[in-house]
């Protein structure tokens, strides 16, 4: 505990140095202030979750009426966790990236600040400390994705979107806690937890969900996820990758924590809509990610589309405990945990490699891209890596993590039936249609900007990438196949969090060196022998191939009509990859084509320039969103009309306002 | 038979030298009562595209043999050439050439595409089509009677 106070006074402490210090060492010492609280935090929460220890603080001081509460156990730890082991490699990240990318002050300030914040969520034990924490970091969060906003005018359109959401759903959040502390007249955790029998039912439900949506808005779901497609692609990629990577996890954190551990055992329809909420937002996460083509945009809805998988894992969690099957009910929550950390390390590296990608290249458009693989090695194989993981292909973290989480659902379907039953597998199918268009996503992803040749060639490569962004990817990347690879280390830390999440043993983790096998599976899984024999496959199909090829292998110019036309922009691109699956899911996603033909001035039979311009619109923003900011835009033009900014006509409200209270009054 | 005849002689001499020459690796089991060939013009006086045109027609329907004309060379089993090949048609002439899949068959349609007819040395003129490939068939005449071309065509699409 002593350690973690260390730690984040480390953060702000070098947050504070780097506004002092002169321009060229501002970033290295953020960034070494970052590498340090974070290794320590990483620490002391492992330490934590491997003794399974519980520590709690108190500081009167600080906050005034309130004071701050924490307790740090191995639920809460597990999340320290992974923000600041994804911190310590963002950090050495951030050391080559900032230099020539982060222009503003202001946001190297911020970053330390914004991780501290984070960090101190999951530790917050009352409800005022949490909001404290929760506002802290919605608003560095703010300042971080407000960066660019002199060279990039996109900035303030995703700001905009962001600010809004966040404070929704910090405001939903507080909603939902106010009435469990009005009702149990306490505000720390603890005492709610003790007393939650004095809510009513109906107090209960409202609760449930006003938290679910609070802290939805922050994970994205759908249809709250609106901002993340804004504000993730306009941060720089480090914060990005610590926004999409660690951020989006408290919003899971905050469910797991109220909706499940707080509000105890609920109802079943409550996680059967939990369920049915993350399925919609899987697919449809997967499916926009599968349709866009602007690299950092596909990450953010990527994210989605994992949150979805996440919820769905809490939801069918939430509903075996409702149903009394807690074993099940924790090898489902270890798969989420496990989920979490998964997608966390290789999101958060997915995005470092986006910009390592728009550091060397100057663009982030995949239609733009190409032949990375030859002018990028090193990160084009960290790329292809998040890209193994994120499709979930065995050696990777991701096969392991989704493997768990898929036995877990389809125990659930074993062991619950009617309702319940049916909305398990409307999870599981949503997870697997999901999987399916990640795959295609990522294969789209990695096939169009690795492979092939520069889709531009008025983007020259800048000369290098600095050696420290190459040691923070590599260093998430080594973690992602070591987590694929010995998943039963992983699953051993996991099961101790998830042992504190249900106050009680119940699954036994067995197995060794690259195998998952825990008790009450259907069957163990050997991830290293799955590897080993899809690699001789492959290896046995190329042979095959080259011992019975009679043909010699010709190379010719791609075929252009005899002419010798040729263009770098007639190769495959990611929108048309993506074209015949736009077809078939045309009625949910719906881009805006638009032909534009100017005409010489002579005569308007000769056409000078055509214009295409292929527009990708989220469709959930257009029939929700925009309905919505229209009345605002109403409301606000209506409430102009009374408040037009005259000072006699506010003197003359006043004197109505007193005259009506000494009416009142008498 | 004659005509089979003429162009298996042709298939076995000696060809006069000319620029690359690609191996076509044409076999005559490998087409099997199904022919698709990419029509290639490379200075025709369009005398021989009429007689193509007429041997595909209702009358003549060199469909009714397996043969057929295709738009794409990726689809094809050979090349059609008409013409004498003019300076400005060598480079398309190979490409279309290469991007024939292989084995490929390369049919000289008409006395200009076989020997350069009278414009054999006239201005802007390459030559005749074997200065730039094999030629595997020719189909004589200037220009070649549509029974000759359907004849040649279903020779070659059904050997037997």
């Amino acid at each position: 505990m002593k350690l973690l106070l260390v730690s984040f006074s480390i953060g702000c402490l070098g947050a504070l140095l780097s506004l002092v210090v002169s321009d060229r060492y501002r970033i290295t010492v953020a960034s070494l202030s970052i590498i340090a609280e974070s290794i320590l935090s990483a620490f002391a929460s492992l330490n934590v979750i491997v003794d399974e220890k519980r520590y709690s603080f108190t500081a009167t001081q600080v906050l005034p009426l309130f004071g701050i509460k924490l307790t740090f156990n191995s639920v809460n730890a597990l999340f320290i966790f992974i923000t600041s082991f994804l911190a310590v490699a963002i950090g050495i990240y951030q050391m080559g990236y900032g230099k020539h990318a982060v222009r503003a002050k202001i946001s190297v300030f911020t970053f330390p600040i914004f991780i501290t914040s984070m960090l101190l969520i999951p530790l917050a034990a009352s409800v005022v400390t949490f909001m404290a924490a929760w506002e802290l970091m919605a608003i560095t969060s703010i300042i971080l994705v407000l960066t660019d906003h002199k060279v990039n005018n996109k900035v303030g359109k995703a700001t905009q979107w962001y600010s809004s959401m966040t404070h929704l759903g910090a405001a939903l959040i507080f909603l939902g806690l106010v009435i469990l502390v009005t009702a149990t007249g306490h505000q720390q955790f603890s005492l709610i937890f003790a007393n939650i029998g004095r809510v009513g039912t109906p107090e209960k439900c409202i609760a449930f969900f006003l938290i679910f949506l609070g802290f939805g808005s922050k994970a994205g779901i759908v249809p709250l996820h609106i901002w993340l497609p804004y504000a993730h692609p306009q941060a720089p990629s480090p914060m990005s990758a610590m926004m999409s990577g660690a951020m989006v996890n408290l919003g899971i954190y905050g469910i797991i924590r109220f909706d499940m551990m707080l509000l105890g055992r609920g109802a079943n329809w409550w996680w059967i809509i939990v369920v049915a909420v993350g399925s919609i937002t899987a697919i449809y996460g997967s499916l926009q990610c599968v349709l866009n083509s602007d690299l950092k945009q596909l990450l953010a809805y990527s994210t989605v589309d994992n949150v979805g998988l996440m919820v769905i894992g809490v939801g069918v969690s939430g509903l075996l405990i409702s149903a009394g099957e807690l074993k099940f009910a924790s090898l489902v929550m270890m798969g989420v945990f496990f989920q979490l950390l998964a997608h966390s390390i290789f999101k958060g590296m997915l995005f470092l490699t986006a910009g390592a990608i728009q550091y060397n290249r100057n663009t982030l458009s995949i239609d733009m891209l190409g032949g990375l693989l030859k002018t990028l090695p090193t990160i084009s194989i960290c790329m292809l890596i998040g890209v193994g993981s994120i499709s979930a292909i065995p050696p990777f973290s991701g096969f392991s993590s989704e493997f768990v989480l898929f036995e877990g659902l389809f125990q659930a379907v074993v062991h619950l039936s009617g309702i319940n039953a049916v909305a398990i597998l409307m999870g599981v199918t949503g997870f697997a249609l999901a999987g399916g268009l990640t795959a295609t996503a990522f294969i789209k992803t990695a096939g169009i900007a690795l492979l092939g040749i520069s889709r531009s060639p008025k983007n020259p490569p800048k000369t290098k990438i600095p050696f420290t962004m190459i040691a923070g990817t590599l260093m998430l990347a080594i973690s992602c196949v070591f987590m694929g690879m010995f998943p039963n280390l992983i699953l051993d830390i996991l099961e101790k969090s998830t042992r504190t999440v249900f106050a009680k043993n119940l699954l036994n983790i067995s197995g060794s060196f690259g195998s998952i096998s825990i008790t009450g599976m259907t069957s163990d899984i050997q991830v290293l022998i799955l590897f080993c024999s899809s690699i001789i496959f492959i290896l046995g199909i190329y042979g095959i191939s080259k011992l019975f090829s009679l043909r010699k292998l010709r190379i010719v110019d791609s075929w252009g009509c005899g002419s010798n036309y040729s263009s770098l922009r007639t190769q495959y691109t990611a929108t048309s990859f993506a074209g015949p699956l736009q077809k078939i899911f045309e009625d949910i996603v719906k881009p805006a084509h638009d032909i534009k033909s100017s005409h010489a001035e002579e005569s308007k039979f000769y056409i000078k320039s055509v214009k295409y311009t292929y527009n990708f619109q989220d469709r959930i923003e257009m029939v929700i969103y925009d309905p919505i900011k229209r009345l605002i835009l109403i409301w606000g033009k209506v409430t102009s009309n009374i408040q037009n900014g005259s000072v006699h006509r506010y003197i003359a409200f006043g004197f109505i306002g007193l005259l009506a209270v000494m009416v009142f009054l008498t | 038979m004659k005509i089979l005849d003429s162009f298996l002689s042709l298939f076995k001499a000696p060809l006069s030298k000319g620029i690359s020459r690609p191996s076509n690796g044409y076999h005559f089991s490998t087409i099997n009562k199904s022919l698709t060939l990419r029509h290639v013009d490379v200075g025709s006086c369009n005398g021989c595209e009429i007689e193509i045109a007429s041997a595909f027609n209702p009358i003549y329907d060199a469909g009714r043999f397996g043969v057929a004309l295709t738009a794409s060379p990726r689809h094809a089993d050979g090349l059609l050439v008409t013409g004498v090949v003019t300076q400005n048609m060598v480079d398309p002439l190979i490409k279309t050439f290469d991007a024939t899949p292989n084995p490929k068959i390369v049919i000289a349609c008409g006395d200009c595409a076989i020997s350069g007819n009278l414009f054999k040395n006239g201005y802007g003129v390459k030559g005749p089509v074997s200065e730039v490939l094999n030629v595997d068939v020719s189909i004589m005449g200037c220009p070649p009677h549509p029974i000759d071309i359907v004849d040649t065509l279903r020779a070659i699409a059904d050997p037997k």
